[in-house]
């Protein structure tokens, strides 16, 4: 399966999260993209989509909060889905959530890593192995995560807010 | 009527216990499948709703084992895994329905209307 692909079946994941979490919460629909990607949908909310690019080996990624889920299985890698404290704070508050406390934003992040790629195996299939979320509250190196395969990051906003979808996988 | 929620994610058991607890006299909480093992065996819920992939014993086995415990317990899974082959094994087991996070409350407040209307028939 082609990098573009995985990238593709991800993006898919990311705007049906937001979809769903909009249309919890009734807001009106309108998708804003730099990108072909967020073209293939006219319903996610308030998100705008960049232009994946390439990261360089050993760079320095991620925001305040990352979630990371590992690959095995038919495919292997790592997912990562990284944002600061608002975008978390903004969507605890869309959940309901009266409390803004670190330990919800930890569990937050790693919930939407899980869904993204939980998600993928509709379309990858059951042998799409993830493991349980892993939280890292600080800037990553990809360096120290071995990612040795072509690592793309997916920036985007929410409700103004940027956040960043990282996809190293590829097939086993 | 009783309803318990098993999640790993408080954000996830706080969602649902919001959307749902008008509907139930008592919600219990669990966030492994061992805790909800146990929790079943003791509290017998009439309703169960299953996250699937969580620490130590997975939704998976859980349901293997509640269903062991008390074969007329509803379990409404709810997962991230998208897979058709997932949901059929849960079902298989004895799951009753499978909802795919992320999902809406009125999705889940549909799929566990028609669990209540069963019980109710009962």
């Amino acid at each position: 399966m082609s990098e573009r692909r995985y990238i593709d079946v991800f993006v898919d994941g990311l705007i049906s999260y937001f979809d769903h979490l909009n249309e919890s919460f009734g807001s009106s629909r309108s998708v804003i993209s730099s990108s072909e990607h967020a073209q293939r949908s006219t319903q996610s909310v308030d998100l705008e989509l960049g232009t994946p690019y390439l990261l360089k080996n050993e760079a320095t990624i991620g925001m305040d909060f990352t979630g990371m889920i590992t690959v095995s299985g038919s495919s292997v890698g790592t997912v990562f889905v990284s944002a600061p404290r608002a975008l978390l704070k903004r969507i605890l508050l869309s959940y309901g959530e009266a409390e803004l406390r670190d330990e919800l934003l930890r569990d937050l992040v790693g919930e939407i890593a899980n869904t993204l790629a939980g998600n993928a195996r509709r379309e990858l299939g059951a042998d799409f192995h993830i493991s349980i979320p892993r939280v890292i509250q600080a800037p990553l190196n990809t360096k120290d995560y071995r990612l040795d395969q072509h690592c793309y990051l997916l920036p985007f906003r929410w409700r103004s807010s940027k956040a960043e979808l990282i996809i190293s996988v590829k097939d086993s | 009527m009783k309803l318990m929620i098993v999640d790993d994610s408080l954000i996830i058991r706080n969602k649902i216990n919001r959307t749902l607890l008008s509907r139930f006299s008592k919600v219990c909480r669990a966030e492994n499948g061992q805790q909800a093992i146990d929790m079943a065996t003791a509290e017998r819920p009439n309703v169960v709703t299953m996250d699937l992939t969580m620490p130590e014993v997975d939704g998976v086995e859980a349901i293997e084992k509640i269903m062991a415990i008390a074969p007329e317990t509803h379990i409404l899974v709810i997962s991230a895994l998208a897979d058709k082959a997932t949901a059929i094994k849960a079902l298989t087991l004895g799951a009753y329905g499978f909802l795919c996070k992320p999902f809406t409350e009125r999705e889940l407040s549909s799929a566990i209307e028609r669990i209540i209307d069963i019980e109710l028939c009962k």
